[in-house]
């Protein structure tokens, strides 16, 4: 097969090259130089600093997913070395690629013991800073085994002259204590909305995309102020809209459905199952009978049948779970108990469905037991 | 001697002595009779042993002295004065225990040992002929470095102890070797032993089988040969390596004398001992199988040795070879050659302790000689409590069943307020078999009487019964979800010691109690679990073969076919088969071909069944006739396969490499790409066929496949 | 011959009873020529590979309902060798990776792998890309998922993904949101009314309305089981309209209703044993662990008291989810079982437990 391998991939490599259109807008849109990051002033202000000085540490960032962490570097990296020198100069190295021990033996050793080859000339005219080290971008660090984070310890300090390490990671507690005190460390923050839409605003725009604002809140709602999830599901949207005949306009609805979320009705008439009075009715005195012949339908064949319903539905047991959560937190007339015996319940099912429990059982155990919470004391 | 019974008249009313030398005694040997005054009998007895006096019931000629007390037997006065003995009353015998040290007898009975043991290397030097005793002797100069066991390994038969009848047994088989050979092994012989041409050798560890072996080999005027378990001996090591059969010819042109694997050189005056073949595990599949037709062929003696003759994997060998099954030496026979080596060491340990070591080590000397040469790394001597202690150190460690463990941990003794087990001692029943015991404990947690609610009646110990079973219930089931982390992915074995608590000890500790064994109604059974578990994965392998089958006409996944499909498929290709009988055969036979399924999927599917559609129950009201004309019919007939037979992936790069002459075509146009293309869009005509054709399948294609791959992308960007 | 389910299947996204909006997207981008990977998920029996094949079919064109299954053999690194069966036609290919436990990252790997370096064979295939769907996909390992998460942007030019899967909480996120969900609900009473009325009408026969409602209820919107069902009454019956009709449950089923008949009946050791033989008997003839005490529990609460069936239920969860840690399933179903005798002895004999649920 080795023969005609290399033409294959070749030619696929081609065809890609032609055919921007497939292209993830995650990668198009991927912010070419520090300062078109989004929303990470006080990070960006910092590395604008190294560009000048290159004088740069080794550093560790880390927050939520989708809060520009591999960007940032890899626009750093670029505006350092330029296109020409970014081949020999960085090694990008991410959890689906093999991080075992050995590779941090041989290959991260390897690369960072070799001396940087001389700056080669910018063809695109630019100059670039090409300081006298390597980086080395380690991303999703957090899932390196403990026994491969022990192994960097050393090759940081002794290459520390010749090369520098970027940790990527979502959980700095998961690095071990010494490669953290190694690095100066940057905290992302979740995008805030306003943030998240502009930049949509801007995709939208460049791409053709009609964008109510309303399109634009839900998206910045289901994506919880992760922005490459943000751009996934309007580059999706965008995808469904287009290819009815006539290109339909994205609804919040359409975003919802792509990002699974369980539409609000949904989870409100579970609550309602459960005693949870709809928000929004005002709560006022009127409404308390209302809510109390509702109740009483509700008793264990209630909900028993509301949890059938959803799972005929198809809705994603932890999707209900989380939504019911929000709305069970934020909910203005339960006392705090209430709140705290729900949000152990949720926290259970969480956990039993992550190990991959039975949907329908649980959906209906959190009803219960959620019901019975309810019930207690109001 | 009802005054014996009668205990001492003045207890404790003279003081015991403190001897000068802890083995005063030794070597002498006492008879007590009539009531002392002021010690029990037991305590005086003790008190003899204890400074390494051996104590008998009767007098006799040996007896050293007679301790004559109140009201003594008339039969063993009479005794004394027939055999001149002499008697001490209690006050002399607390005198000679204060006074008494080593005596002229243990000095005398020592330099004995001596010259025996002087009698015997001259002996064994020998014995040994040629090289071995050449060897002998230098082995002798250094025996200062070597172990106990090696260095006082018996070197002639007189030393060997116990098993005296095998061994010469043994000796009487090679000595008639010769003459069997040369009666091709017809005349049975004294024994009945000279038809065999090996001999296995079982029995437990320690006790002189591989040195008898040797022995006797080197007696009979054979070299011995020893493979052992550090040597591989698979199948093909087994013929190679013994390459006792002049079955290659460089055993000619070297002289008769050829070099075996293992670098040792056999000759037609080898003797060949297979140590250890229990031992002949994993890693030397066939090397059983191997030796029993090494056997059948040999023209040398074999010897094989194992420990235990009932193992499974030895049961080949048992009928090609006759069995000689040593067993534990008394403790006697063990004794005087213990002393010997102790006087050689210069070590003064009385005879008392040196039985109470050989009882403990049940007659395993090489354990003794071990235990002993340790202790000399520290001590000279050693008294009687050492020796227990050094005995209770060494205690062998002895498993239990399953079955052992079960009962004792949910018998009634374990958990009570009293019990002296500890929690570590109850952990450690765990760890006799940690993966059987939590099953063995699920089997059975349900069936004792639970101690704890024996005060109880009515509804009360109902309740209570229920609820420790809920506890216990809990707790094995925490225990599996313990286990299935030490059997993880992440392989947490320091697990095991909750494991243990969790599977075993908790669940115990609720409902032990009156159980098998101790007289309660159910037995203790043995798990079913593995049973079931093994059925369970034979009918869910079968019911993925149907589901491969069906899957072209059928969306569901598995469990959607056992549950909904099995269950509708019964009324079509069952059920008729048992109301109407033969006549229904036809049309089964077609709604099975529909669903691409095989006779033998059908079998699964009835296997399935359960309650009503149990397998059995259905397959009782189909007739025999209607069985075999299914059966036969079935075969008869054509049916349509939705299936390929499967195909190694790993080889599919090779089959591409040879695929023929396309290659040469692509080089030799290789010049101008375009050409190719227009080559393979013709050949892509005749692949239209989808029956033909396929994605993945193409390994024969693949190139092909891959050139065209190509093709439409350059067209694509043309 | 075949059974009506599968000979009244619908062929193509036209044919379709209900989700009609949910059709016209996918003939829509299956129109379009941006085709994305998808993950269709939902209950079971509510048609989610119906809808596969018929947007393979207004994908490729008639070539792929021209399937075979090939058995291939695939080496473990440990050099086991697992057998996998893949349907193909010339366009697609479908596998369910779950088949080999936990070896299924070897066989995801392996086979996108090759998939995606040979390139589409037929020239006249509309679509340059080829498919695969990968059935079961919320039974993959976590290895598996993150292996298929690369394998999806970096094939993306010539291969194309179809997830099928019951639900998603079981996926990770990267791989949710590299798909376009497609949720597939099961149809409402009426949908299915429709769905049977269809059959009915094929097979010439009427359904009367009764009967409709009863199936419908019974099948709980898997339609799947719907139409098994209703063949299995006409096959019994001639005349569907008579009163007394009762559905035949399968043999599982009624074997699971003994069982918490047998828990009802009397609490005691010996019962618990008895019912632990009935219960190797469930699991060893292949009926899901998850299966038999949600059936063996949905029948014991409609026996019981309403204060006890909160309970009931709370404590089949609670050993439901332990048994998806756990490796020895009887142990935790035992445990549930003893449970439950335990509280309905308490409660019949008027004594309160302390097991309830969360009292703080």
């Amino acid at each position: 097969m080795s023969f005609f391998q290399p033409q294959a991939t070749k030619a696929a490599q081609k065809q890609s090259a032609i055919d921007p259109q497939h292209q993830p807008w995650v990668e198009k849109y991927r912010p070419k130089t520090i300062d078109d990051v989004s929303a990470q002033e006080h990070t960006v202000a910092v590395l604008r600093k190294t560009l000048t000085s290159s004088n740069l540490p080794h550093m560790l960032f880390y927050g939520p997913p989708g809060t520009g962490k591999t960007s940032t570097i890899l626009a750093l990296a670029r505006q350092l070395f330029g296109p020409d020198n970014f081949r020999s100069r960085v090694l990008e190295l991410n959890a689906s690629d093999e991080r075992g021990i050995s590779i941090v033996r041989e290959k991260i050793k390897n690369f960072a013991r070799q001396t940087p080859r001389a700056q080669a000339v910018a063809s695109d005219g630019k100059t670039y800073p090409c300081p006298p080290y390597k980086i080395i971008i380690l991303d999703e660090a957090d899932s390196m085994t403990q026994d491969a984070q022990a192994a960097l310890r050393r090759i940081m300090e002794l290459y520390a002259r010749i090369t520098r390490f970027c940790l990527v990671c979502n959980y700095v507690t998961r690095i071990i204590e010494p490669l953290a005190s190694r690095c100066s460390k940057f905290r992302f923050k979740p995008l805030d909305p306003s943030a998240t839409s502009a930049r949509l605003a801007q995709i939208a725009a460049a791409e053709n995309v009609p964008l109510s604002p309303g399109t634009a809140a839900a998206l910045v709602a289901t994506s919880h102020g992760d922005l490459r999830r943000a751009i996934t599901y309007l580059q999706s949207a965008a995808r469904l809209a287009t290819s009815v005949a006539p290109p339909a306009p994205i609804t919040p609805r359409d975003v919802q459905e792509i990002a699974g979320v369980v539409p609000d009705d949904v989870v409100v008439g579970f609550a309602g199952a459960l005693g949870i009075e709809p928000l929004g009715t005002g709560g006022g005195d009127g409404m308390d009978v209302d809510v109390d012949a509702g109740g009483k339908a509700t008793g264990f064949d209630g909900v028993r049948k509301k949890a059938k319903a959803i799972i005929r539905e198809g809705y994603s047991a932890s999707q209900i779970i989380a939504q019911l959560h929000d709305y069970v937190v934020a909910h203005p007339t339960l006392t705090a108990r209430q709140k705290a015996r729900c949000a152990m319940v949720f926290a259970e099912a969480d956990k039993a469905l992550c190990d991959g429990a039975d949907e329908e059982l649980w959906i209906l155990e959190v009803g219960l037991r959620a019901h019975k919470a309810i019930a207690s004391d109001s | 001697m009802k005054a014996a019974r009668a205990g001492p008249s003045a207890p404790g009313s003279k003081q015991i002595p403190i001897a000068q030398d802890p083995n005063c005694l030794a070597g002498l040997s006492f008879v007590f009779t009539g009531e002392l005054s002021s010690l029990s009998r037991d305590e005086a007895v003790e008190l003899a042993k204890r400074y390494g006096g051996r104590v008998t019931g009767q007098p006799s000629s040996k007896t050293s002295y007679v301790v004559l007390g109140a009201d003594a037997g008339p039969s063993k006065l009479k005794a004394i004065a027939k055999n001149n003995l002499k008697t001490l009353d209690e006050d002399g015998f607390l005198a000679l225990i204060a006074t008494r040290k080593e005596e002229e007898a243990i000095r005398q009975s020592a330099r004995e040992m001596e010259a025996r043991e002087k009698a015997a290397s001259k002996a064994a030097a020998a014995t040994a002929p040629g090289g071995a005793g050449g060897a002998g002797a230098a082995a002798r100069t250094a025996s200062e470095n070597l172990l106990w066991t090696a260095r006082y390994a018996p070197q002639s038969l007189k030393e060997i102890c116990g098993n005296k009848g095998q061994v010469e047994k043994l000796q009487a088989w090679l000595g008639s070797w010769a003459a069997n050979v040369r009666s091709e092994f017809k005349k049975p012989g004294k024994d009945g032993m000279n038809v065999f041409r090996a001999v296995m050798i079982t029995g437990p560890p320690g006790i002189g089988k591989t040195t008898s072996a040797h022995l006797c080999a080197k007696l009979a005027g054979f070299t011995p040969v020893e493979l052992n378990a550090s040597d591989a001996r698979s199948k093909k090591l087994v013929e190679n390596s013994t390459n006792i059969m002049n079955t290659s010819l460089d055993g000619w042109m070297s002289g008769g004398q050829k070099t075996n694997a293992a670098g040792v050189t056999i000759t037609d005056k080898s003797c060949l001992i297979m140590d250890e073949v229990d031992g002949m595990s994993a890693g030397d599949r066939g090397g059983v199988g191997a030796l029993v037709a090494l056997i059948k062929r040999t023209k040398i003696p074999i010897i094989c040795i194992a420990n235990d003759r009932g193992a499974q994997k030895l049961k080949p060998l048992v009928s090609a070879t006759y069995n000689l099954t040593f067993r534990r030496p008394e403790v006697n026979m063990v004794r005087s050659r213990i002393m010997s080596i102790l006087f050689k060491e210069g070590m003064k340990i009385p005879a008392n302790v040196v039985d109470q070591l050989v009882q403990g080590a049940q007659a395993d000397i090489r354990q003794v000689l071990n235990m002993l040469s340790t202790w000399r790394l520290a001590n000279n001597t050693m008294d009687f409590d050492e020796g227990k202690n050094l005995v209770k150190m060494n205690e062998k460690y002895t498993v239990m069943t399953p079955f052992g463990v079960i009962n004792k941990i949910l018998g009634p003794g374990m958990f009570l307020p009293t019990t002296r087990e500890t929690l570590g001692d109850k952990m450690e029943m765990y760890f006799h078999d940690p993966s059987f015991v939590p099953l063995f404990m699920q089997e059975n947690y349900l069936k004792t009487q639970p101690s704890r609610i024996r005060n109880l009646d009515g509804p009360e110990k109902t309740l209570k019964h229920l609820e420790l079973m809920d506890k216990a219930a809990t707790s094995i089931s925490d225990g599996d979800i313990v286990d299935s982390l030490i059997h993880g992915p992440n392989q947490y074995w320091s697990l095991m010691p909750l494991h243990a608590v969790c599977s075993t000890v908790r669940p115990a500790s609720f409902l032990y109690g009156m159980g098998a064994g101790y007289g309660g109604p159910n037995a203790m059974s043995f798990p079913q679990w593995l049973g079931q578990n093994s059925k369970q994965s034979k009918l869910s392998r079968q019911l993925t073969d149907v589901q491969a089958r069906m899957r072209l006409k059928v969306s569901g996944d598995k469990s959607e076919i056992r549950q909904s499909y099995i269950p509708s498929l019964f009324p079509h290709i069952v059920q008729p088969l048992m109301e109407q009988g033969a006549s229904a055969v036809d049309e089964t036979i077609e709604f099975m071909d529909e669903y691409f399924l095989t006779r033998e999927d059908w079998d699964t599917i009835v296997e399935l069944g359960v309650g009503d559609h149990n397998d059995a129950g259905v397959l009782k009201k189909i007739s025999t006739a209607t069985k075999t004309s299914f059966t036969r019919k079935y075969n008869s007939r054509d049916h349509p396969v939705a299936f390929h037979k499967a195909e190694a992936l790993g080889k599919a790069p090779k089959k591409l490499a040879a695929a023929g002459p396309v290659p040469d075509l692509e080089e030799a146009f290789d010049v101008d790409d375009e050409v190719p293309e227009a080559e393979e869009d013709e050949k892509q005509e005749t692949d239209d066929d989808p029956e033909r054709d396929s994605l993945i399948k193409a390994p024969k294609k693949g190139k092909a496949a891959a050139g065209k791959g190509k093709a439409p992308a350059k067209a694509k960007k043309s | 011959m075949s059974l009506w389910v599968d000979k009244h299947r619908p062929r193509s996204l036209d044919q379709l009873h209900y989700h009609h909006a949910l059709s016209a997207r996918l003939k829509a981008l299956a129109a379009s020529g941006d085709f994305p990977h998808m993950l269709f998920y939902g209950p079971s029996g509510a048609g989610k590979k119906t809808r596969i094949a018929g947007t393979l079919l207004e994908l490729f064109g008639k070539g792929v309902e021209k399937l075979k299954i090939d058995q291939r053999v695939f080496l473990t690194p440990t050099k086991r060798k697992l057998d996998v069966n893949i349907v193909q036609s010339n366009f697609h290919i479908e596998i369910t990776p779950s088949e080999v436990g936990n070896y299924d990252r070897v066989v995801i790997q392996e086979i996108l792998k090759e998939i995606a370096q040979t390139q589409q064979v037929d020239l006249s295939a509309k679509q340059k890309f080829k498919l695969v769907v990968i059935h079961e996909a919320d039974s993959l390992t976590r290895d598996a998922q993150a292996a298929l998460r690369r394998t999806m942007e970096k094939y993306m030019t010539n291969m194309r993904l179809i997830l099928c899967a019951n639900s998603t909480s079981k996926l990770i996120a990267p791989i949710r949101s590299r798909c376009l969900l497609m949720r597939v609900a099961a149809p409402s009473e009426e949908e299915m009314r429709a769905v049977l009325d269809y059959v009915g009408k094929r097979e010439g026969f009427a359904i009367p309305d009764d009967t409709a409602r009863l199936i419908a209820q019974d099948a709980n919107g898997n339609v799947r089981k719907a139409l098994l069902v209703l063949e299995a009454l006409k096959m019994q019956n001639t005349d569907l309209s008579s009163s007394a009709l009762s559905i035949a449950k399968p043999d599982w089923e009624t074997y699971c209703h003994k069982v918490a008949d047998m828990i009802i009946q009397e609490q005691s050791p010996a019962r618990v044993m008895e019912v632990r033989a009935k219960l190797y008997e469930l699991l060893s003839h292949c009926i899901p662990p998850s299966v038999v005490i949600k059936t063996i529990a949905e029948k014991v609460v409609d026996q019981v008291d309403d204060a006890l069936k909160a309970d009931i239920m709370h404590w089949a969860a609670i050993y439901e989810a332990r048994m998806r840690v756990g490796n020895k399933k009887i142990f935790h179903l035992e445990a549930w079982v003893v449970k439950v005798m335990s509280l309905y002895k308490h409660f019949f004999l008027g004594f309160d437990m302390d097991a309830g649920f969360d009292d703080f």
